[in-house]
């Protein structure tokens, strides 16, 4: 190229004028274009990274459920989407204790909040493509957020409906305009969003996936088995829910921001549906996959460990089992006897049901270990009370717990146990039935399939006493944890979708709660402090047994390196190297 | 012959009728069984369950819902599923379909012939030691549960002796379609179709050596005897030909129930995609229009078996012909 | 001692030595039969008569060799057409049944397999001793089926078993037994399970058979009115032994053992007085493990002495019958 230009200089001294103009006229857009040819090559063609290529082959149990990012609530399905669409902020993608909170990934900068809170403005970055070769403008965004009322999302709203103009939209979705709430200006491509009430949350509502941004012309309804284009390094190109799914390289990919969404490594992704994990485990151990997204069931973790140490995987996540306390039936509406199982239960025992220390922690709190706002407390073991904690679970306390049920009046009791079916919540089950029976209650467990027992026991109509149950947050917060589960606003009576099972509501609690969501706004460190002491608060009530957070097992095989987790997007299946 | 043939089509449409009511009835009858909550997603505010229970028309009466369903299973085809939206259950049943035929007639033809063996020479061995053992391994097949068995039979083969000549060629779990590669189809399916083989086996090499026995007091074989005829002849053109009935009709029946999707234990442990599979996800994600459209499909396939048995039957009974 | 049939001095086709079955029961050996022995000649005829459980059928199914429960003995010697059929390997007894010695049985209805024809299953027997096509075979079928009188011998060929009646089908079971030509044909019982005009019948077709096939019929039967109708010689079994034996028209007129008084005894009068109560011989035969220690019928017997209590010899009685009695020769009832 310097060539041409340098022999056209020279030849503008030798030819007559007519040839210099046209020479000129010629490097000078050769001058213009040349920015856009390289980046057209660098579309097509970028420098492949060290280690690049192959096809990764991973399987998993489940079926995909929906492709629609804006919809699909399976963990699975997200885990394929987070390398295929963008949203506006996202979560680093690193592990570590700087992998929160929100950095820019479509936007180009973190907006503060202005107008305490009402008003946040963001310029969306330029030269991103979606797979379609469409390239994305502000129109995209405002589509894509309108989409999600329109298109039904289970979070328009609870996450979205601070916006202006969402609670009509929530109740005619059709005629969704949200012309007050977003506003766009497509010359200096900014979005300025204006919400009606302040959201604490929204910077990491605006990174969770159901705002993923999507070409302005997608069809404003489920899209089931068709993904619409997306923006990140990957698209899906081949689709059956209960069979297999198959990802290649977005070729209008470049990479804007690594640690927003880094370019990736294998030119082909396929998943397979179906097997169970007895089978995939042997599977991944073969070599016939290169990832298995189920754990590694207990009874093989032995064999992983002793055969295949350096391809398990453990990485930490926000997710625990606990058994909420329906406070409104007896003998759980009486706070001592809601205390006394919490100091009586084993929470030991449930480590082991889960494969040991390696894997699994007793939590004594309802905000998780990674969580902002967690504070290690524990209020009811040995040796400790919720007015003076301990830092952690050490023992149950037996005699104390006795103490409480002879003081609450509740003994004798007959108390169902609703637990799913499936795996390690029988042994859970059991344990507490016993635990239940040594302080002399008449306890018995009812099962039901995984699928039935989550509507049946958000349900009031059910009547459910205890209900042994796990949860895990959209995306590192607190509130997640604390309001979701356990604010006056999460009730619903009467209907399946109902998450604060234990049906608890304590206006000062909420308003400690609100009041800890707000400091977010102007104090971080502030606001994860006085979530701690809201989580510390609402424990002492008692409205369920936290007990024992889980870390994932999984096994990769011998070819594949470069696994990362992180505690938002699970295992980074583009960061996956073949070798 | 035309009325007959009427008859038997008008009580297949009964029969499924009344089996397509009965799943709706019970899957709603089902407490936490609305899938609205699901559908919609969890922490969905009311209006979204408003709008999918509007969108999916739970909120109209149920017979009016059955009859939707109905309508789009069989005249328009096009129901679509609960836990994969977007995803037709007809056409996905349809692809499953071959899957769950090659398990199924590969394992028939092995417990068809291997049973046979065992019972007719358990019967001709009556009283010995290769009778009892037979007669012993008879019961110790139906007594492992298949999905022991395939969970066995994919540790040895894919775990712990993979590496031994005896088992390297055993492909991992999957279906490989006859139509694209033949062998990887063979090979993918061997210890399918041994498994699901041993429990039939069991059953039916034990039906057939009592039927065997029992016929060998009839008159009829006594009179066989006194023509002179050899027992090797005598056993297989009197004793296994009259036996026959018996065991065709009980084949007929469990054939049928299989294709339909029977082999579900046997298709999830395996990884094939078969019916039996479909159903047991459907199953398991609660998910009605699937439940419906497979229950449909192997009741279809029962109903039918059954009147192909009938007609088996007069074939092979010649003193049924003459009773109509 | 062999009877001795007036007419012919060839020798005897079938001849039965000290025949006996026993089988294990009870930890001990218990004989079915014992000591039988008896002499048929070509072209004869000979009636075995007795009460159930007497031991006729054991008896013929001893000398076909169709006895196989287990533990079962046989001691004796049988003797067909001077070939030692006891013991006989089981291979070579199989050309023998079916093709020089055939056996109908008594019910008709269940005789014959129910999924094939009544022509495949004569054809088979046909097939299985002789070189033949099926063509072949099933032209002699057509034509056996036709000498034993049943009209449409083609058709009928064709039918199956359920599809002909009692008669028809008894007629096909003695054309199946006949379709080799075999030389003495048993026949176990062959009109019990038929009505009176049938029986008639097949009788008559049975005594011809020494004139049309040139056999010997050993006829089982319990009635003794068939035997008066159609046997050359008679054979009188009680519980498993020899009770008396004979010419018939030397046995009907002059019986000489207790028990054929009584079986004679037993037929209503065709004339006179109608009886009360039929005639009957009071008490029941011994099964075999409880038989007494000396003649069998002792405990039953008007006339039973002490000497009753050993078991009595079969020995000569005159006019060339045998009786197995201590007073066989002492005047009995004329009849």
């Amino acid at each position: 190229m310097l060539r041409c230009l340098t022999f056209a200089a020279r030849m503008n001294f030798l030819r007559a004028s007519t040839l210099a103009v046209i020479a000129q006229t010629l490097s000078v857009s050769v001058v213009i274009l040349s920015p856009a040819v390289a980046m057209a090559q660098n579309d097509s063609q970028t420098p492949p990274l060290p280690h690049s290529g192959g096809t990764l082959r991973m399987v998993a149990q489940s079926s995909g459920g929906t492709l629609d990012p804006q919809i699909s609530y399976m963990a699975l399905t997200r885990q394929f989407e987070t390398p295929v669409y963008d949203t506006l902020l996202a979560y680093p993608k690193f592990a570590g204790a700087r992998a929160v909170p929100v950095i820019a990934s479509l936007a180009e900068n973190v907006p503060q909040p202005e107008d305490d809170g009402l008003t946040y403005r963001i310029t969306l970055r330029k030269g991103i493509r979606f797979s379609n070769g469409h390239e994305l403008n502000t129109e995209d965004v405002a589509a894509s957020f309108r989409r999600i009322f329109k298109a039904g999302s289970p979070t328009a709203g609870p996450y979205y409906s601070h916006l202006k103009g969402a609670k009509e939209c929530l109740a005619d979705p059709a005629h969704c305009t949200l012309k007050e709430g977003i506003t766009t200006d497509p010359a200096s491509r900014t979005v300025t969003f204006h919400l009606d009430t302040p959201d604490p949350e929204f910077l990491p509502r605006l990174a969770w996936s159901h705002s993923a941004i999507l070409p302005a012309d997608t069809p404003a309804s489920d899209t089931g088995n068709t993904a619409p284009p997306g923006t990140g390094p990957y698209r899906i190109t081949g689709y059956d829910p209960t069979r297999f799914l198959r990802m290649e390289r977005n070729p209008y990919f470049h990479e804007w921001a690594h640690d927003a969404q880094p370019a990736g490594y294998p030119d082909i992704i396929e998943a397979t549906f179906g097997l169970d994990q007895e089978s995939e485990l042997t599977a991944v151990e073969n070599g016939q996959f290169d990832w298995m997204y189920e754990s590694i069931p207990l009874d093989r973790l032995g064999e992983a460990g002793d055969h295949f140490a350096g391809q398990v995987q453990i990485y930490s996540q926000l997710l625990y089992y606990y058994a909420a306390l329906n406070t409104t039936l007896p003998p759980f509406d009486n706070l001592k006897a809601r205390q006394a199982l919490n100091y009586a239960v084993n929470r030991h025992a449930m480590v082991i049901y889960h494969g040991g220390p390696a894997v699994a922690t007793p939590i004594c709190q309802l905000i998780p270990s990674g969580a902002p706002g967690f504070d290690s407390s524990c209020a009811y073991t040995k040796g400790a009370s919720p007015e003076h904690p301990a830092a952690e679970w050490k023992a149950p306390d037996l005699e104390k717990a006795r103490q409480l049920v002879r003081e609450s009046g509740t003994a004798g009791q007959k108390i169902t146990i609703v637990a799913p079916l499936d795996g390690r919540y029988g042994a859970m089950a059991t344990e507490l039935r016993n635990t239940l029976a040594q302080l002399g209650y008449d306890a018995s467990v009812r099962s039901m399939t995984q699928a039935v027992q989550f509507s049946y026991i958000q349900n009031s109509d059910n009547r459910v006493q205890i209900a042994l149950t796990g949860w895990q947050a959209d995306y590192p917060s607190a509130s997640s944890f604390l309001q979701t589960l356990y604010s006056c606003t999460t009730i619903h009576p009467h209907s399946d979708n109902s998450l604060n099972v234990s049906a608890y509501c304590n206006p000062d609690i909420d308003a400690l709660m609100d009041q800890s969501a707000m400091l977010a706004l102007k104090d971080y460190d502030a606001s994860n402090a006085s979530w701690a002491r809201a989580d510390r608060a609402l424990m002492a009530q008692a409205p369920s047994v936290p007990l024992v957070q889980i870390r994932r097992v999984t096994l990769l095989a011998k070819r594949v390196h470069n696994a990362i987790a992180t505690l938002n997007d699970d295992l980074l299946l583009s960061q996956l190297q073949i070798k | 012959m035309l009325s007959a043939f009427l008859r038997r089509v008008g009580q297949t449409l009964i029969v499924l009728f009344g089996i397509s009511v009965l799943v709706f009835l019970v899957f709603f009858a089902t407490p936490g069984a609305d899938p609205t909550a699901r559908i919609a997603g969890r922490n969905a505010s009311p209006q979204t369950m408003e709008k999918v229970r509007h969108e999916y028309g739970f909120d109209r009466p149920l017979p009016f819902q059955y009859a939707t369903m109905m309508k789009k299973l069989f005249i328009t085809r096009d129901l679509t599923s609960y836990a994969n939206r977007g995803e037709q259950v007809v056409p996905e049943i349809i692809q499953a379909a071959p899957v769950t035929l090659s398990l199924v007639c590969g394992s028939a033809v092995i417990w068809l012939i291997v049973s046979v063996a065992m019972g007719t020479l358990a019967a001709a061995m009556k009283g010995s030691w290769v009778d009892r053992t037979l007669i012993m391994l008879g019961l110790v097949g139906i007594s492992m549960p298949v999905f022991w068995l395939g969970q066995v039979a994919n540790l040895i083969s894919l775990s712990r002796y993979h590496d031994t000549w005896l088992f390297s060629w055993v492909p991992g779990p999957g279906y490989v379609p006859l139509t694209q590669n033949p062998l990887a189809w063979f090979k993918a399916l061997v210890i399918p179709w041994c498994v699901l083989a041993v429990m039939f086996i069991g059953i039916y090499s034990r039906i057939l050596r009592a039927d065997l026995v029992a016929l060998a007091q009839e008159d009829f074989m006594r009179t066989a005897r006194a023509k002179g005829l050899s027992p090797a002849r005598i056993l297989v053109f009197h004793g296994l030909r009259t036996s026959a009935i018996t065991y065709v009709s009980l084949f007929g029946l469990d054939f049928a129930q299989l294709l339909g999707g029977g082999a579900l234990l046997t298709e999830v442990v395996f990884g094939l995609p078969g019916v039996g599979r479909l159903t047991y996800q459907a199953l398991t994600n609660l998910d009605l229009p699937l439940i419906m459209a497979t229950v449909m499909y192997s009741a279809t396939f029962v109903v039918l078996a059954n009147a192909v048995v009938d007609i088996l039957y007069i074939l092979l009974d010649p003193r049924v012909r003459d009773g109509r | 001692m062999a009877v001795n049939f007036p007419h012919s001095t060839s020798q005897p086709l079938l001849e039965v030595k000290d025949l006996c079955v026993s089988i294990p029961s009870y930890g001990r050996s218990v004989a079915l039969i014992e000591h039988i022995s008896f002499t048929l000649r070509e072209r004869e005829i000979l009636g075995l008569v007795g009460e159930s459980g007497s031991g006729k059928s054991v008896t013929a199914t001893a000398i076909m060799g169709l006895l196989d429960t287990p533990g079962l003995k046989i001691t004796g010697s049988v003797r067909f057409r001077g070939q030692e059929l006891v013991g006989l390997s089981a291979r070579k007894m199989r050309a023998i049944r079916g093709r020089d010695i055939a056996m109908i049985f008594q019910d008709p209805m269940t005789a014959f397999t129910p999924v094939y024809t009544v022509g495949w299953q004569i054809d088979e027997q046909i097939m299985a001793h002789e070189r033949l096509s099926r063509k072949q075979a099933r032209e002699r079928t057509v034509q056996l089926l036709a000498e034993m009188g049943v009209p449409d011998p083609t058709r009928t060929a064709n039918r199956y078993p359920h599809q002909l009646s009692g008669g028809l089908r008894q007629r096909a079971v003695i054309a199946m037994a006949l379709s080799c030509n075999p030389t003495l044909l048993i026949a176990d019982e062959p009109t019990t399970a038929l009505d009176v005009t049938v029986q008639a019948q097949i009788l008559e077709l049975i005594s011809t058979l020494r004139d049309t096939h040139g056999s010997s019929v050993l006829l089982i039967t319990h009635d003794m009115g068939v035997v008066a109708e159609t046997c050359d010689s008679v054979m009188v079994l009680y519980s498993g032994r020899i009770a008396e034996t004979g010419l018939a028209e030397a046995l009907f007129a002059h019986p000489r053992h207790p028990y054929t008084t009584a079986l004679l005894n037993s037929i209503p009068p065709f004339y006179g007085e109608r009886p009360h109560r039929l005639p009957a011989i009071a008490g029941t035969p011994p099964a075999p493990h409880e038989r007494p220690a000396g003649c069998a019928f002792s405990p039953r017997c008007h006339d039973a002495q002490t000497i009753c209590s050993t078991i009595p010899p079969l020995s000569p009685a005159g006019n060339g019958q045998q009786a197995a009695c201590f007073f066989s020769t002492s005047g009995q009832q004329e009849h």
